[in-house]
């Protein structure tokens, strides 16, 4: 059986691809697929430590985030298409209207 | 060296894997599929720890709900044009830098922190022997947790709404 | 004469409550979706609310007759240590009389409006700003505590203010405006020290706890700047400061005629009903205080005395009709000051409410005329008007009583009032009475002579503003006539309620307020006969007054410019209105622009603010330019950020615990 540290290391390697996708890519899906992996990395972590605590809130946890996760790609990729619809892009280095 | 190690260290390694190659692939949609097939694994990952609830709710929703989502997306917006360009932003080695040092700083302090050992003593009789884990969860879902679960319907109800509010036909587009 | 026995309610009344409550409802919605919704009839929801306000003050009125005197507080407003002050209503013969005058009155003028005012643009606001000056009004008369009717009085000021202004793309209107706040904001400031001393000398400031506590400060004096002040004049006097500014009396009387350029209706209400009564409704809501300071009582009796006769050399001189009925304004309230004066709190009163009606009578007569003429450059000119009797018959009958009212004609109500006043002036046990009385008397006249003169050349002789009239002259709509009628009514029958004994009647309004005001202040048990000649002399006085107007105006039109040719620098010095305006622009204004010029712009605005201002906007351009930099618009970066945040943040959580 490994041990709780190995599942920890797992969840913050999961956290930081998503996480490194999250800050440097440049099509907005792949943003929000990053995201994703970010949020797996945390149900892994918490799965993890429910089973090696044996508390069930940890699983209680992961399922809310898959519902949040699942709203939170509806929304998002709703906000994309709008972005496509609008700007004709879904480029976020030439999406700069916020430029200063 | 015990099977449930190996079992472990495979579905790590390919999670990792699948998750490297996703974020650094050059076309959306291999991106989506190395996702699923990084969250397949994860499914079986979570089995390995006694949640096939939840690995049946992952396969269903992520696999079978998110990720379709993803794809639809992909292919609705046509990408194939823009696929020889940068898959990166500008200056991405300096924004890694900062990640990476995230990133240490981060595994270092959950290394203190799970050395802490903290006192989970306070917790509820959770024997997977006895009743299966979709009892138990069922259980707590249902007493202990009724009102996050309502909540959590509200918010997936109030994220439909809004999908179809932000992608509604307006006018003024252009 | 029996003390009637009074039945303390110290439970909330909804009625009571509704009376003031009811105007303020209509105008916060009319003022919120008047613009949008209401337009043409935003008129409706504040005549609604004021003619229940007038039911309902009717019926608490009829209560109080029979003898119920309400006192509650709704919440506590301020409650600080010893001060505690809540928002309650009084509710006795003397708060009774006014609301029931002001609904009456604010009700009629406000349906004449309908007629006055529509078609104007700001329609809406018009009606909001009335039916909120009726809140605070009535706020103002039924407060029971000082704290109350500081809130009233200034709210009637910020009313009055914006119905002055109201025709704020004129700037004289909107000069005016500023001219009535500033000078009652003087009288105010005193107002404000009236109440802060008064809570510092009695620890309270309901009514019905400081009037058990004035013996106690009857004889205290302290000392100030050397001099030994008594403190119940010091705390009167303060306070009628704010009666000077607010009721327009020397040497704050400047704001009301400027006030003029308001709306008529406004000018009706605020400017001659309600509003400026206020000062006359405090001293006498505190004739307690004002009785236990002769020589406070003096400096009422001369400051009205003064006022009433200074307007009323003014206002003949005068050629706009609404400046001349403000002045004849001025010179009423200096009646009812030197009533209170010499004591007759309820004649001050009783003058009150029979003027309220036959001045708003006068200003709305004026305006129906003024609405005629509304084309002309100046139509509140009488030079261009004239002969009107026969095209405008219910405005010339009902001005012809009100001004038979003012003139203090037997029968009609102004001359009890009138009467009432001079009669116990003279018998007054103050030492100045007689000569009270005999201002009075002159300015008697002097009122018959210039209210005649507006009748003369308004409504006899040729019209001779064709050019102003579409087609013939013609009467106001009847939405403006029913209210004139209403109020004519009001003029005559008003006086009825107080018919002096000797001329056989019941003075019902002295029987009614005594139990507030207490008896008047007379020296022996007035004599008949003498009583009867003092009437025949204030009665010959008016229709002296009558007959001079008619002779100079009517029958012998060279007459009207002997004064002024002959006498030219007092013409001028009583057309200029005795310099007051050009004294205040040289001793007050210009000194004060002469400071600011040179002192508070030459060094604290242009080095100092301006150093401040411009640095930091400097400040603000270099970091912005600097900070510019990162401002890319690209998501990615931002999200950098907010991760370098989240490290810096947590290296100091775990690190500079």
């Amino acid at each position: 059986m490994p041990s709780l540290e190995q599942y920890i290391i797992l969840a913050i390697i999961l956290f930081l691809i998503g996480l490194f996708g999250f800050l440097t890519r440049r099509n907005l899906i792949i943003i929000l697929i990053s995201i994703e992996i970010m949020l797996n990395g945390l149900i892994v972590l918490f799965a993890a430590i429910s089973h090696f605590t044996k508390d069930i809130s940890g699983y209680i946890i992961v399922f809310f985030i898959i519902a949040m996760a699942a709203a939170e790609a509806a929304i998002g990729l709703s906000l994309v298409i709008l972005i496509y619809k609008r700007l004709r892009t879904v480029y976020s280095d030439e999406i700069t209207t916020f430029k200063g | 060296m015990n099977w449930d190690l190996i079992i472990f260290y495979y579905l790590a390694i390919v999670m990792i894997f699948s998750s490297v190659f996703a974020i650094f692939s050059r076309h959306p949609v291999y991106t989506v599929l190395l996702v699923l097939v990084m969250i397949i694994h994860q499914a079986f990952l979570l089995l390995t720890l006694g949640a096939e609830f939840l690995t049946v709710v992952q396969i269903i929703v992520y696999a079978g709900a998110i990720l379709v989502l993803f794809l639809f997306v992909v292919y609705l917006i046509n990408l194939r044009k823009e696929t020889k360009r940068n898959v990166f932003i500008k200056r991405a080695s300096l924004i890694a830098i900062i990640f990476l040092v995230l990133g240490a700083f981060l595994m270092i302090n959950f290394f203190s922190l799970i050395s802490l050992k903290p006192s989970f003593k306070a917790y509820l009789p959770f024997t997977v022997e006895e009743k299966s884990n979709v009892w138990w969860i069922a259980n707590y879902l249902f007493k202990s947790y009724l009102l996050q679960f309502e909540i959590i319907g509200v918010i997936l109800l109030v994220a439909i709404f809004g999908a179809v509010f932000l992608i509604r036909k307006v006018k003024t587009f252009e | 004469m029996v003390e009637k026995q009074f039945e303390l309610i110290t439970n909330f009344d909804i009625y009571v409550f509704l009376i003031p409550f009811l105007p303020l409802i209509a105008s916060v919605i009319t003022l919120i979706f008047g613009k949008k919704y209401f337009r043409d009839k935003a008129h409706l929801l504040p005549i609604l609310a004021l003619f229940f306000s007038f039911l309902l003050s009717v019926k608490v009125l009829i209560e109080v007759i029979n003898g119920k005197i309400y006192q509650f507080d709704i919440y506590t407003w301020m409650f600080a240590y010893d001060l505690k002050v809540g928002l309650g209503f009084l509710v006795d013969p003397l708060s009774a009389a006014m609301i029931t005058m002001v609904t009456c009155v604010s009700f009629l003028i406000h349906v004449y409006s309908v007629g006055y005012m529509g078609g104007d643009p700001g329609y809406y606001r018009f009606f909001a700003y009335i039916s909120l000056f009726t809140f605070f009004m009535l706020m103002l008369a039924l407060s029971n505590n000082l704290a109350e009717l500081y809130l009233g009085w200034e709210g009637v000021g910020l009313c009055s203010y914006l119905l002055i202004g109201y025709w704020y793309q004129k700037k004289s209107a909107s000069d005016a405006g500023k001219k009535a706040f500033i000078v009652c904001r003087i009288g105010d400031f005193g107002f404000a020290l009236g109440i802060f001393t008064a809570f510092y000398f009695l620890g309270t400031l309901y009514y019905y706890e400081i009037f058990p506590k004035l013996p106690e400060i009857s004889n205290k004096y302290i000392e100030i700047l050397g001099y030994q002040v008594h403190v119940p004049f010091l705390i009167a006097f303060l306070l009628f400061c704010g009666a000077m500014g607010k009721s327009a009396q020397f040497p704050l009387h400047v704001w009301l005629p400027d006030a003029m350029e308001g709306p008529t209706p406004v000018s009706a209400l605020i400017h001659a009903a309600t509003m400026v009564t206020a000062g006359v409704f405090m001293v006498c809501r505190l004739n307690p205080l004002f009785e236990l300071s002769s020589a406070m009582m003096f400096i009422v009796a001369i400051i009205g005395a003064f006022t009433c006769f200074m307007s009323a050399t003014i206002a003949p001189t005068q050629f706009d009709i609404k400046r001349v009925i403000a002045y004849s304004t001025l010179s009423q309230l200096g009646y009812m000051f030197m009533a209170c004066g010499v004591g007759a709190f309820i004649a001050g009163m009783f003058h009150l409410l029979t003027h309220a009606y036959f001045k708003a009578l006068l200003f709305l007569g004026a305006g129906s005329v003024i609405h005629l003429l509304h084309h002309a450059p100046d139509p509140n000119d009488i030079r261009i008007m004239g002969g009107l009797k026969k095209y405008m018959p219910i405005t010339y009958w009902t001005l012809l009583i009100a001004s038979l009212s003012i003139s203090g004609i037997p029968g009609f109500a102004g001359f009890f009032s009138k009467d009432e006043i001079l009669a116990q002036a003279f018998f007054s046990k103050y030492p100045w009475g007689k000569f009270i009385w005999f201002i009075g008397w002159i300015v008697a006249a002097m009122t018959a002579f210039y209210t005649f003169r507006i009748i003369f050349r308004a409504f006899y002789g040729e019209f001779k503003g064709w050019e102003y009239v579409h087609g013939k002259p013609h009467e106001s709509p009847r939405v403006m006539t029913v209210p004139l009628i209403f109020l004519a009514i009001g003029s005559i029958v008003a006086g009825w309620i107080g018919i002096p004994q000797a001329l056989g009647g019941r003075n019902y309004i002295e029987e009614f307020l005594v139990p507030v005001l207490g008896h008047p202040r007379v020296v022996h048990e007035v004599s008949h006969s003498t009583e009867y000649l003092l009437m025949l002399l204030s009665v010959l006085a008016g229709l002296f007054g009558i007959f001079l107007a008619w002779l100079v105006y009517i029958k012998k039109p060279e007459l009207e410019t002997l004064l002024s040719k002959n006498v030219k620098p007092l013409y001028t010095f009583l057309f200029r209105k005795w310099y007051f305006d050009e004294l205040y622009h040289y001793t007050i204004v210009r000194p004060t622009l002469w400071i600011s010029r040179k002192i508070v712009v030459a060094i604290t605005d242009n080095t100092i603010i301006e150093g401040i201002v411009n640095g930091s906007a400097r400040l603000v351009n270099i970091t912005g330019t600097g900070l510019r930099i990162l401002h890319t618009g690209i998501i990615n970066h931002y999200s950098t950020f907010i991760l370098i945040g989240i490290i810096v943040y947590l290296l100091v959580y775990l690190y500079l615990k």
